[in-house]
């Protein structure tokens, strides 16, 4: 053992030997490696503590998510008056129809008959939109996470869910790749179903 | 557990059972320790040794803990946050026939913290378009409080250096369940992970303290 320390008696220190005596006498001792250690360790990470204490700042993604609750979201599915078309997604022609959808919130319903002149004439709220499809008088959609069916009549003037498939689709992942599936479920409201990003200022 | 229980007891009852006779005496029965890694948190926390039996090695340890942050920390912006603690240890050292703190010894115990809190931060609020109800994330300043209770078990090494000087390393498993003011339940936004002030769950606990013995 190379100790660097000083005895503080006259005796030899024995390598593999009791450092108490027989007489009682105790070997005092003072190993300056150890303490070096203590002293060193300290230091450190009273360092590290204050180089922890000015970590980055926080930031945030350019898009926050939109929930809604289950209930709220299946029964707000509804013909609403003609919008101005703001974030367009998918267009669908449907005989002399034109659907357009307005991303995460419906499907604008423009009328073609005269191609000079369409008119726009419905806007079919459907939060978590982002696709359609149409045959035989039935707009297939999503609704979020659920696939829906709704029944129209030929002019658009009236829609009726007719099937909803839950569950069938995954949340949308915001558009900048920013929000972790953790982040999202850390701000989600109980039985929230995530409907739409919103971008922020 | 019923085993586990029992070896704890026989554990006990051999430590306890050395006379003072065999023993290699320590004169001090109290300490004062500093445990430098709580700055990295924010904090400072002291340690009040105070030594429970005389005939056995076995020190109780009172850790009162101090927080105080502004700025960045975890993640998290804190306009200002504050906080305290105490933790309280059974430590029993192991090498038979010694009354010195030092060498091989287990400890157990548990912990309470309280924190208060204002950072700018996002949260989830209700709005309504049109009659529907949505739930967006805003940012802004958000005051919270939080309460932490948990338990450790460790195991550790001590040096003492000249009688009077301690450096002592330990590592063992903890617990830890938090509470927000602002959720009901468990908390999750200063939960971000086991070194977050609101963390919630098992983890693998570690650190290092130095102190003197009088």
């Amino acid at each position: 053992m190379a100790y660097s320390g000083k005895w503080r008696t006259n005796q030899q220190y024995k390598p593999g030997k009791h450092v108490k005596q027989a007489d009682s006498r105790e070997i005092k001792f003072i190993p300056m490696k150890k303490s070096i250690f203590a002293v060193f360790f300290t230091l450190i990470s009273l360092g590290l503590g204050i180089l922890l204490s000015g970590s980055d700042p926080v930031t945030y993604g350019e898009y926050t998510p939109v929930y809604m609750d289950r209930s709220e979201m299946e029964n707000a599915v509804k013909i609403e008056a003609a919008q101005p078309l703001k974030t367009t997604g998918k267009i669908y022609l449907y005989g002399q129809y034109i659907l357009v959808n307005e991303k995460y919130r419906g499907i604008h319903v423009i009328d073609n008959s005269n191609p000079a002149a369409p008119v726009n004439k419905f806007f079919l709220h459907i939060d978590g939109c982002i696709d359609m499809a149409m045959k035989n008088n039935i707009l297939y959609a999503d609704n979020a996470i659920d696939l829906i069916a709704l029944k129209t009549t030929d002019n658009f003037a009236s829609i009726q869910v007719t099937q909803r498939i839950k569950g069938i689709f995954p949340e949308t992942e915001s558009p900048d790749g920013y929000w972790s599936k953790y982040s999202i479920n850390q701000f989600r409201p109980v039985n929230g179903i995530l409907v739409a990003w919103e971008k922020t200022n | 557990m019923k085993k586990l229980f029992f070896i704890f007891i026989l554990f006990l009852t051999v430590t306890i059972s050395a006379t003072a006779q065999d023993m290699e005496l320590f004169g001090p029965r109290k300490g004062f320790g500093f445990v430098p890694q709580y700055t990295i948190s924010g904090g400072l926390r002291f340690d009040i040794d105070r030594s429970v039996s005389k005939k056995s090695n076995q020190w109780l340890i009172f850790s009162p803990q101090f927080f105080m942050v502004s700025g960045n920390r975890y993640g998290h912006d804190f306009n200002d946050m504050w906080g305290t603690g105490l933790d309280i240890k059974h430590k029993i050292f192991l090498k038979p026939g010694s009354m010195k703190p030092r060498g091989y010894y287990v400890q157990y115990g548990v912990l309470f913290q309280y924190f208060a809190m204002t950072d700018y931060r996002q949260y989830t609020d209700i709005f309504v378009v049109d009659g529907v109800q949505y739930y967006g994330v805003l940012s802004g300043d958000v005051s919270t409080n939080l309460y932490k209770f948990g338990g450790n078990f460790h195991l550790g090494y001590q040096w003492l250096i000249g009688n009077k000087v301690f450096f002592d390393i330990y590592t063992g498993a903890g617990i830890r369940i938090s509470h927000n003011s602002r959720n009901a339940g468990f908390d999750t936004w200063y939960n971000n992970s086991w070194v977050d002030y609101g963390y919630s769950g098992t983890l693998l606990d570690g650190g290092f303290r130095v102190g003197v013995y009088f």
